[in-house]
């Protein structure tokens, strides 16, 4: 499957899925006016995905900020990943923050609290 | 409540940004970029800058989204909006107020949501938003939204707003402050 690769802008994050290496990341900030336009077809792609049986799923997420329309895309977003976990991949999502806010940190123990098929690390190493 | 016209005594050289006109996402970037650099050069600590941040895109991306007046106009499927945005420093304080008009439906909607978060302890807002963050989004968006459960999660103070029924147009004015302490 052709990878996703969308440059970051001052208010949307770096996009990076890589499908055959089971890499997916997010960097950068999240903020766009129209999140649902930004984030369905990362959804999109991730639903059409068929993955090798087996394989492991690393999900790196490094957002400063995200406002609250993405949050909710978000939820969606590891909702498929956490979907790709109960049938049987072993999927790791490592949820960088900045050691100084609170309000990401919390975030991070709620993905961790929902998400109980995703192995939820959360990484306070985010350089701001 | 304190009523908007206060403003007019904030001493011009407290003020970091102030915007009336019509909002589109591109003018909310750059002036997300303003607040940025400004929070910076404060030297904020990161928990009041993203606090401060969060609040001001709730508040313009509300007013791009809902804001009802006949001084809008559209552009390749995007509305522009009208409204006022305004940030200034109050004493040890970060002050954003924003002013638009609502339709009499958002107007019931705010009053309802905005009294109830006001009651609201700190806890029971970050319950509330924990449990919004779960919730399928209402058909309208207008809901509980997360918006405002969002931005009564990052202010220091109970949000503190007016709306007032304009006679000319059935519409409302709404004005809201977010107060976010400096430490």
């Amino acid at each position: 499957m052709q990878n996703l690769v969308i440059a970051a802008t001052e208010s949307t994050p770096e996009v990076s899925f890589d499908f055959a290496a089971g890499q997916f990341a997010l960097r950068g900030e999240s903020w766009p006016e129209n999140a649902a336009a930004f984030y369905r077809p990362l959804l999109d792609a991730l639903e059409n995905w068929q993955p090798q049986p087996g394989g492991d799923v690393e999900v790196n997420i490094a957002l400063r900020y995200f406002n609250s329309s993405s949050t909710k895309m978000l939820f969606s977003l590891f909702d498929l990943f956490n979907q790709r976990a109960q049938s049987g991949q072993t999927v790791a999502l490592n949820w960088f923050f900045d050691a100084e806010d609170d309000v990401s940190e919390e975030f991070g123990q709620e993905l961790a609290l929902d998400f109980t098929d995703l192995q939820v690390n959360l990484q306070a190493e985010m350089a701001s | 409540m304190t009523p908007a016209s206060n403003l007019s005594r904030v001493p011009p050289d407290s003020v970091a940004l102030h915007y009336t006109g019509l909002f589109s996402p591109q003018n909310i970037t750059a002036m997300g970029e303003v607040i940025k650099v400004f929070l910076e050069n404060q030297q904020a600590p990161v928990k009041v800058r993203r606090r401060l941040f969060s609040s001001f895109v709730e508040i313009v991306q509300n007013i791009l989204r809902y804001s009802q007046d006949s001084r809008s106009t559209s552009h390749a499927e995007q509305d522009f909006r009208f409204g006022t945005v305004t940030l200034h420093v109050e004493g040890d304080n970060y002050v954003l107020e924003s002013s638009n008009q609502v339709d009499e439906v958002a107007c019931e909607q705010l009053r309802y949501w905005l009294d109830l978060l006001r009651t609201m302890s700190n806890e029971e807002i970050k319950q509330a938003y924990r449990v919004g963050l779960r919730a399928e989004s209402p058909a309208t968006s207008k809901g509980a939204n997360i918006g405002l459960l969002t931005l009564a999660r990052d202010v220091s103070e109970p949000l503190e707003y007016e709306l007032r029924p304009l006679a000319a147009n059935g519409y409302a004015t709404f004005w809201l402050k977010a107060t976010i302490h400096q430490d």
